[in-house]
């Protein structure tokens, strides 16, 4: 089963130093709380809730009587994030708990939407008033007049989760233990959603999230002497309330054959998955072990319908679907085997391999009509059918060490990794690495970790057929499959020159080169660089700085085209005498764009706990600023352009304007006081301040408040700056 | 957990001490603690306490020091079941000193450690990630000074334990499109079991990237009729785990982020440049801005509609 529930940190006081039986302890922390935000509060309180008013930040009550434990713990109780644990143990014997725990994600509260009604708890249907269809049917350039209250309501949009989950570890004897877990999570509220009908009527919904999801697990564990055995089960069962959206189209109000009034989209289906496995593991001489694992899954829908080709009521002469379950079906099989051994003091090796099978059983489906957006019916000819994508994925790590000084080791390794994949371009693709590490741990002045590794991906088998049967280019690569050489490097080195003094750096640099892209992603590189120092001048008071650089820069190659122009145009580059080429196969419209984040991160941190046994004072600073360019270039690109390819043809395509770089900033001051009066009360004051900034072409104010035309009705949902600042007064108890 | 957490906060009722037993379950690579000469002999705890007394903080009232828990330090022989007979190193502590573990090298750090924690989350220690790059168990805990009752970090918590090595991890928290780690509501072990697991990248569930993902994401797991490859492939093909300034955790923005892959005639392959964002433009296109493609792609991880080849419905 999984990792049993955490409370967090901050709520749990340290152990008294000295007991008696029996007793108890317990700790409150609560007060007022006041909170401010200029801006988007919606982002400041994405996971959290910080509302105004009396608040109940953590509480924790522990008894223990005769070698059993029973206690509580709660934080943020009554709030949109709480979470409450009760539970109960015998070290060594048994261990229960109950936890409730409910995860907030507010998204937007300024989204507007034509659709009428509760259009979160839509229960899948979004209706939009006749009145103003039928004025967006008579015309377009209404809509954007006509959204405005009251024909629109804003709304708040998110989702909350509410989690609840009991666990159990039971020692049945001292080598064996039974561990069960039972989780329900009920996954409520909406998301923003495409809904769309056509490239000239954008539509954004609301999609219903009434999701319940209930997981069991157990498990079984023998270990004595030189054996370990373990069996376990793990169950999901998960239920959506709403398998279909059905939403009204703001430009139209009669079904015609070629236009629709609503749009009906398939939402995710209810499905069930679980597996068995079973573990065992032997010491063998040598001071050796080998581990064996094997996993054996089975992932089925609920068989629900499949729903009718469309809702368009206007639309005839469609044929009965080919079957009316989907009969979604998988299996999986995974397996390890890991063996390591130190058969010397100075050498050890360990070898890993990995498999995994997805077997996906879900039947081909096989159509020969479609209806795009509900709007029209196409037939097809030839047929088109579903691809049930299925993998087989092998992976082995094999290293050896040497261990050249005391806790300074030498290592070599070897990966490999074969993925056959079906219905893809590449029959299998091959990784072969190699690795190589140096450690040194356990010296008085310094650490120092790195590794270097290199990575061959190639493809076996390829088809390009498959590229060209849905009109890509086919010197196209998919990203996750293509040919590769990888070269990653990383140092980390902590340099402790004083026993309170520790400088950290390190760096991190990787490169990845798609060497047989013509077209799609051609390289993908980055680098992260950091520097720190802790500083703890005397007990209780610390002081620590951190600053890192992050550069993650990509490369993307295009080729805009449409089909078949200019007409009578010639299929192959360079064309015949007297032909031109269709743009698909002319170079001259090659495109690329140049991708570079970068990303500057400070920490700053001063502690002083327990200064004259009364006062606690912590202060933090942290900022995160992003810049991102995206830079368009026509034609090639010389330094990252496959030799083979057709280079030195001058662009054809216009000078693209280039998209405005993409920047946003993120600071946050905390300050946390307390005044401790005795050992029991103390009073605490908190501060928060936090300033986002930002700059984003697809999400501001300035593109997202566009998105209402005569083509295109959006959400609103966007990036906001915003200021926000939260103030606590405290009153903590413990007894 | 909350159970631990009890524990911690409370310590057990002090037994008379158990008589010592032998370590149980020792791992293969486990090595008798070491030892100040042959002939040495265990000595007690008090003995100990007269000279270290301070090492009883974080030591009493924790799990360790549990004498009703017949596999704990507390059942056994105390201070010397992990730093071994004291005999000798009481007669002249200097000429015979006990394991420091700060002193040792991890390999035989880890190897008392695990002589008890080798079941559970810790089975699979041993030709872990962590271990092999020379990682021993006081890397990020204490047994006496810890910062974090919970799990006795050496930090107060797992973000401050985890940085120490993962700074670009770590890093990418503060993004605006972020798991709630930061707001307390997940933690590195969330996902991850550090001490070693069957899945790759040490991810404590599932058997695979995507199998981890939707255990809690159970949504996106399908079985789909029209499944979008790189969603069965991975997740990590298009989203950052652990952040991203793009919106929904992507790797790059839409539409350059699809453009990666879909290079076909007609709008998947056009330059979406500054001209489509508008407000002048006489067509500023949801292609650049907003959800971009998945305002038309809506069901991009999967559709169960018969006309869904293309993710529209």
């Amino acid at each position: 089963p999984g990792s049993p529930p955490h409370i967090p940190p901050t709520i749990v006081p340290q152990g008294p130093s000295t007991g008696t039986s029996p007793f108890s302890v317990g700790f409150l922390d609560f007060g007022i709380r006041n909170t401010t935000a200029d801006g988007d509060a919606t982002r400041y309180e994405r996971y959290r809730d910080l509302r105004d008013g009396l608040f109940l930040e953590s509480a924790l009550i522990a008894v223990n009587q005769n070698d059993w434990n029973f206690g509580f713990a709660g934080s943020h109780m009554g709030m949109k994030d709480q979470r409450m644990i009760v539970g109960g143990s015998n070290q060594g014997r048994i261990k229960g708990w109950f936890m409730w725990d409910q995860i907030p994600m507010l998204l937007s509260r300024t989204t507007q939407t034509f659709f009428e009604g509760d259009v979160i708890n839509n229960n899948g249907v979004l209706r939009i008033a006749d009145p103003i269809q039928q004025q967006g049917q008579a015309n377009a350039n209404n809509i954007p007049l006509l959204f405005a209250p009251p024909n629109t309501q804003v709304f708040s949009i998110g989702t909350e989760r509410h989690i609840a989950e009991s666990g159990v570890s039971l020692h049945l004897t001292k080598d064996t233990e039974f561990r069960g877990l039972f989780r329900n999570t009920a996954k409520t509220g909406g998301i923003p959603y495409g809904g769309s009908f056509g490239h000239s009527q954008l539509v954004e919904t609301i999609a219903p999230v009434e999701h319940t999801t209930r997981d069991a697990e157990a498990s079984l564990e023998y270990v004595h002497d030189r054996y370990l055995f373990r069996a376990g089960y793990v169950g999901s069962f998960f239920t959506n309330d709403n398998t279909t959206l059905t939403f009204d189209n703001p430009f139209r109000l009669q079904d015609t054959t070629s236009a629709s009034s609503r749009g009906r989209s398939s939402l995710p289906p209810s499905s069930t998955f679980f597996s068995v496995n079973g573990m065992a593991s032997m010491r063998l001489p040598g001071h050796s072990r080998v581990t064996g694992y094997i996993s054996s899954g089975l992932l089925e829908d609920a068989g629900d319908p499949i729903m009718p080709q469309t809702v368009n009521t206007a639309v005839v002469g469609i044929n009965p679907l080919p079957r009316t379950t989907v009969d979604g079906k998988a299996r999986t099989l995974a397996s390890t085997v890991t063996f390591t051994s130190r058969p010397l003091t100075k050498v050890d090796f360990n070898a890993r391999f990995r498999s995994y099978d997805y077997d996906n059983q879900t039947p081909v489906f096989i159509t020969s009509q479609r209806v795009s957006y509900d709007n029209a019916v196409s037939n097809l000819n030839p047929a088109i059918e579903t691809e049930p994508f299925g993998v087989s994925r092998q992976i082995f790590d094999g290293q050896a060490r040497y261990l050249w000084r005391p806790g300074t080791n030498i290592g070599v390794g070897y990966l490999f990794q074969r993925e056959a994949r079906s219905h893809r371009i590449y029959e299998d693709v091959t990784d072969n690495g190699v690795y190589a590490t140096f450690d040194t741990v356990g010296n008085q002045w310094f650490t120092v970790r790195t590794r270097y590794e290199f990575t061959v991906r190639r493809g076996n088998g390829l088809d390009e057929t498959l590229l060209s049967e849905v009109g890509e280019q086919t010197g196209m690569r998919h990203m996750d499959l293509a040919p590769r050489d990888r070269n990653r490097i990383t140092v980390i080195g902590v340099l402790t020159p004083m026993e309170n003094v520790a400088f950290n750096v390190s760096a991190t640099a990787g490169k990845d080169d798609y060497l047989q892209s013509q077209f799609g992603l051609r390289d993908n590189n980055h680098q992260v660089y950091s520097a720190g120092i802790d500083w703890t001048p005397r007990e209780h008071v610390a002081f620590s700085a951190s600053y890192s650089f992050e550069d993650y820069a990509a490369l993307s190659r295009s080729r805009q085209a449409n089909p078949d122009t200019p007409t009578g145009c010639a299929n192959t580059y360079p064309p015949p005498a007297g032909k031109v080429a269709c743009q698909f196969y002319d170079p001259s419209r090659d495109w690329s764009v140049d991708t570079d984040e970068f990303v500057h991160s400070f920490i700053l941190n001063a502690d002083f706990l327990n200064i004259k046994n009364r006062f606690d004072l912590r202060v933090a600073y942290d900022s995160n600023r992003y810049s991102g360019t995206y830079h368009y270039i026509t034609g090639s690109v010389p330094d990252r352009t496959l030799p083979d390819e057709v280079t030195g043809v001058p662009s054809t395509l216009p000078d693209p304007v280039q998209l405005p770089d993409v920047h946003s900033n993120l600071d946050r001051l905390t300050a946390d006081f307390v005044y401790n009066f005795n050992r029991r009360v103390g009073l605490g004051v908190s501060y928060w301040f936090e300033k986002y900034g930002v700059q984003d072409f697809a999400l501001d104010a300035e593109s997202v408040g566009n998105g209402v035309t005569n083509q295109a009705v959006l959400l609103g949902y966007m990036y906001t700056p915003y200021t926000a600042q939260t103030g606590w007064l405290r009153l903590i108890v413990r007894w | 957990n909350a159970a631990s957490a009890v524990e911690q906060a409370a310590p057990s009722e002090k037994k008379p001490a158990a008589a010592p037993k032998a370590p149980q379950g020792s791992s293969p690579s486990a090595q008798t603690p070491p030892q100040a000469g042959a002939a040495a002999k265990t000595v007690g705890e008090d003995t100990c306490l007269t000279c270290h007394d301070d090492k009883k903080r974080g030591y009493e009232g924790s799990p360790h020091s549990v004498k009703s828990d017949e596999r704990t330090p507390g059942a056994k022989l105390g201070c010397e079941t992990c730093h071994g007979p004291g005999s000798k190193h009481a007669d002249d502590p200097a000429a015979n000193p006990l394991i420091r573990f700060s002193k040792e090298k991890p390999a035989t750090v880890n190897a008392v450690c695990t002589t008890c924690h080798n079941r559970g989350d810790h089975a699979l220690w041993e030709g872990s990630q962590h271990e092999n790059r020379n990682l021993s168990c006081i890397s990020c805990h204490s047994v006496h000074n810890y910062k974090s009752a919970q799990k006795q970090l050496k930090g107060e918590s797992q973000r401050d334990v985890c940085i120490t090595c993962h700074r670009d991890k770590i890093a990418k928290l503060d993004r605006s499109g972020h798991m709630p780690v930061r707001e307390g509501k997940m933690e590195c072990t969330t996902c991850h079991n550090v001490h070693g697991a069957t899945n790759v990248r040490l991810l404590r569930k599932g058997d695979s990237i995507s199998e981890l993902c939707t255990s809690c994401h159970a949504d996106k797991r399908g079985p789909f009729l029209w499944e979008h490859p790189p969603v069965r492939d991975g997740c990590t093909t298009c989203h950052d785990p652990h952040g991203s300034s793009n919106e929904r955790m992507l790797i790059t923005k839409p539409p350059l982020l699809c453009q990666r892959c879909h290079v076909s005639t007609r709008h998947p392959s056009t330059i979406y440049d500054s001209v489509l964002l508008g407000p002048t433009t006489p067509a500023p296109s949801v292609r650049v801005y907003g959800r971009s493609c998945v305002t038309c792609h809506a069901a991009i991880h999967g559709s169960n509609h018969p006309s869904g080849q293309r993710f529209i419905r």
